[in-house]
């Protein structure tokens, strides 16, 4: 659905003559391919064939130059412009909600320089997870950052969604990876931060773009940390009576300064699904799976200090399988199955964090007002920090016929996001907003902090060109035409 | 989007239909390994992106006009996306039904709007004279001893493009004391009119070469060429034309494998090059012969009998080898395309530091060696060649 009006075969020939012709699309059956991300809303639809949003045109920039020309005509023509990359990301933030152009940077993929003296690797947006990590293994590096999309996404969606992998509590979130960026303003002026490792100059700028997803520039070149390949990688399990004394335990790791690779908490219902090849678990028993990743020396003390706070909780230890079998197949989930996408089927995950202090409150209120509706739901906590962790709450359920379940999926999503944020939980962990937390960004930030980021927006883009809707901003400026899509933003 | 008329309820793609909706609606889990993805960096041209215009064929929210057509026609079906795919989905059969649906339509892409009527005409995909098909072999096939009896099923590229390949064979299947009987009413095997959609036509070739292998009474067939065994191997039963019960079809790399310590006693002569100690061979596993039929091991076997050849993989190796772009007449319909997964995969040959490029196909070599650039040029031979080299 177009909500902009705009001549396309009058741009298209502008952006061609500008790019080149093979770097620009208007042809139907491509513009239905660039109509979904990995929402599972939107896949929902798309499997009822419903093929919009569409773009009007996609065009594959291959410099910078090539965007900051897109950027000046949209910019001139008000024409709304939607940045993807992997495209991989969960909440619709790569839809192009208002048609107009949708700006691939899968062929920027260049990397441009690998820094051993100073451990870092600058490379272009486009750039898949799975290749750049392809080009530093062979090297004997790693950016540590392994999300479960990494084979579908892009390094600066890593950024614009301010993403986590799962080794994060070891590696860093990506903002913490990020060194410096290189965008592209929407009217077509270009920003550099400088690639220092740290700076007291004022704010840091590069923050601001990290989880604008889009909205307020196009992140096109990243300098980023990496880290030599571990020497050793051992798994270890424990199993713990209740996820309280698991959760206890997990603290204390941090107390006595632990950073561990890996450390998912898993509720008794995750427990039985993950154990269920190893063990029939006691009710209500918890399992936890942890791996560490450092150097030989590194892992003896970890492994020994961990083995010893487990066992004084009164864990049993599994041994490695179960953690290891994780590690293995812990794509599997990822692809789409009868289970997850069948006709009626409705499913998706709640990554939220809290303060440890709320983690555990914030878990059982999402529980029970997402259960109350007739879905099942199992859980597990990973990301942890000092001060707390994320929670994913997974659900999965069924309706009557497909549109009772996106009507249902909907309500799901809102009654979770209504306990964690009463429990004093962020709505998002690392998943990133898109069009599915959108209508949640004020209730996020309170009144003062979105007006802030509207103010912002208005400032860096003020025709609302640059994916807008996402986030919640520029709302304002064009109303709303992303409801269609937008099923799961419901007003909260 | 226009509709077309609803497939019947018997269209073979329709059997597929679970897996063309699943695979349309997947996270993009095997994209960054489709070499026609990673040469455009397209999400059209993906395999979610080809599963989706099954998917709006299918519901008739499209019809196989020229960019749908171009889309599944982009597609080398050499199975990377399936060895990604951890359910195993079988997009690339999806993609081989869905061009039979095209064919129907008559709405072939340009390159091949011809290719039956190419092949029906002269037995081969190359319009080449059918009586020359062996011309290049007779003096070799003259030379060979009796011994034990196998066919040697040449097909077209090896026959018009790449005698020397056959030459080499024989040579070692002779030094083996096996005897290779060509069959002199050989004809294209049918593999790129499968891979095309021709399906009728391809029947109509299957029924000739089976009927050729009955009549000839030996039941050991051997191919060169990986498109050739799997067609025999795969496709005829498909196409409701067997061959007779007891043969047996092995690609020539798993035959001698099973010969080893025959070989090995037979070589002598280190194959080294320019006096060096060992010679950095890399082997680029053919997508039919790995993916499809499962041959990863015995060419590798083979090349360890060699003295003086170290063997150093592709980063991208076995069943997550990288096509070589000539798949399923992608070099007809998309030249460049082709083209530059061909350089991408040369581009690759030179990152292992190799100093010869080997591999067990002869569409491999003609299309690689065709896209060699003065920075790629690595030397290439069919493992036939280096073995032959090794026997005399």
């Amino acid at each position: 659905m177009s909500s902009t009006s705009f001549n396309v075969r009058r741009v298209r020939r502008e952006i061609e003559h500008l790019i080149g012709g093979d770097n620009v699309s208007d042809a139907e059956i491509d513009r239905v391919c660039y109509s979904r991300d990995a929402w599972p809303l939107r896949l929902m639809q798309l499997g009822r064939l419903v093929t919009k949003p569409r773009p009007d045109l996609i065009v594959w920039p291959t410099t910078v130059e090539h965007i900051q020309h897109v950027l000046r005509i949209a910019n001139a023509e008000h024409i709304p412009v939607t940045p993807v990359s992997g495209g991989s990301g969960v909440c619709g933030g790569a839809l192009p909600t208002r048609g107009g152009i949708i700006l691939d940077l899968k062929r920027m993929n260049r990397i441009c320089g690998l820094d051993e003296e100073s451990y870092t690797v600058t490379v272009e947006a486009g750039l898949l997870g799975y290749e750049l990590e392809q080009y530093l293994s062979v090297r004997g590096y790693t950016t540590g950052h392994a999300p479960s999309s990494i084979f579908s996404s892009a390094v600066g969606g890593f950024a614009a969604a301010r993403s986590a992998g799962v080794l994060s509590s070891k590696y860093g979130k990506f903002e913490e990876i990020v060194v410096s960026l290189e965008v592209v303003l929407p009217n077509g002026e270009l920003l550099r931060t400088k690639t220092v490792p740290r700076s007291s100059m004022g704010p840091d700028l590069k923050q601001l773009f990290i989880g604008s997803e889009g909205t307020f520039g196009i992140i096109t070149e990243l300098t980023l940390r990496i880290c030599p390949l571990p020497e050793s990688t051992q798994f270890a399990s424990f199993l713990f009576p209740d996820l309280h004394t698991g959760m206890e335990a997990v603290i204390r790791f941090f107390r006595r300064d632990l950073r561990l690779a890996l450390i998912r908490l898993y509720d008794e219902n995750e427990t039985r699904f993950v154990l269920g090849r190893f063990k029939s678990p006691p009710e209500g028993a918890c399992v936890l799976n942890l791996i560490y990743s450092a150097t030989k020396k590194l892992v003896s003390l970890e492994r020994r200090t961990v083995t010893r706070i487990c066992e004084a909780a009164g864990a049993e230890p599994l041994g490695p399988k179960p953690s290891k079998h994780w590690w293995d197949n812990r794509f599997d989930l990822y692809y789409p199955s009868s289970i997850n996408l069948g006709p009626g089927m409705l499913y998706d995950v709640l990554d939220v964090a809290a303060s440890y202090a709320n983690l555990e409150t914030m878990y059982w209120r999402m529980r029970e007002a997402m259960e109350k509706l007739g879905v099942s739901t199992m859980s597990h906590f990973s990301h942890f920090y000092p001060d707390g962790g994320n929670i994913y709450v997974i659900f999965i359920g069924h309706a009557g016929s497909s549109e009772e379940a996106e009507a249902k999926y909907s309500r799901v999503w809102k009654v979770g996001l209504e306990a964690a944020h009463r429990a004093g939980g962020t709505l998002s962990h690392q998943h990133g907003v898109g069009l599915l937390k959108a209508p949640w960004m004020p209730v996020e930030h309170g009144p003062v902090g979105f007006a802030l980021l509207e103010a912002i927006k208005q400032y860096l883009d003020p025709h609302n060109i640059l994916n807008p809707g996402k986030l919640g901003l520029g709302s304002k400026a064009s109303p709303s035409t992303d409801t269609p899509t937008a099923q799961g933003g419901d007003s909260p | 989007m226009s509709g077309s008329p609803p497939p019947s309820s018997s269209d073979a793609l329709d059997q597929f239909a679970k897996v063309s909706r699943l695979c349309s609606l997947c996270a993009r889990m095997c994209r960054h390994a489709c070499p026609t993805h990673v040469a455009t960096r397209s999400d059209a041209c993906s395999p979610v992106g080809r599963a989706l215009v099954v998917e709006l064929y299918r519901g008739h929210k499209t019809a196989l006009t020229e960019t749908p057509v171009d889309r599944l026609y982009q597609c080398t079906l050499c199975g990377a996306c399936k060895a990604w795919c951890k359910p195993g989905h079988e997009l690339p059969r999806i993609i081989e039904l869905a061009r039979e649906r095209v064919i129907q339509e008559h709405r072939a892409p340009l390159g091949i709007i011809d290719l039956d009527q190419t092949v029906s005409k002269h037995n081969n995909v190359y319009s080449e004279p059918h009586e020359k098909r062996f011309a290049s072999l007779a003096p070799v096939l003259e030379q060979q001893h009796s011994g034990d009896n196998v066919i040697y099923f040449v097909g077209c590229t090896t026959a018009y493009r790449h005698p020397e390949i056959a030459t080499a064979a024989i040579h070692v299947l002779n030094r083996l004391g096996v005897t290779a009987h060509i069959l002199q009413n050989e004809v294209c095997c049918g593999s790129p009119l499968v891979r095309a959609g021709y399906t009728e036509t391809a029947r109509t070739l299957a029924r000739q070469n089976v009927e050729a292998i009955a009549t000839s009474g030996i039941r050991t067939v051997l191919t060169t060429c990986p498109g050739c065994a799997r067609a025999l191997k795969h496709d005829y039963p498909k196409l409701n034309t067997p061959l007779p019960g007891s043969t047996t079809v092995f690609h020539i790399t798993e035959f001698l494998a099973k010969r080893r310590r025959q070989l090995q006693r037979l070589l002598t002569s280190p194959t080294t090059t320019q006096g060096s100690t060992s010679t950095a061979v890399t082997y680029h596993d053919p997508c039919h012969l790995g993916r499809e039929l499962g041959v990863y091991n015995p060419p590798r076997q083979l090349l360890q009998l060699l003295p003086g050849i170290r063997l150093v993989e592709f980063q991208n190796t076995r069943d997550h080898a990288d096509c070589c772009g000539a798949g399923a007449v992608l070099p007809k319909t998309f030249p460049q395309l082709a083209a530059e997964i061909a350089h991408r995969r040369l581009d690759d040959a030179a990152q292992t530091g190799a100093s010869l490029l080997i591999s067990s196909c002869p569409n491999c070599k003609q299309h690689l060696t065709s896209h060699q650039t003065p920075s790629s040029a690595m030397p290439f031979l069919d493992l036939m060649e280096l073995l032959a080299r090794a026997l005399k």
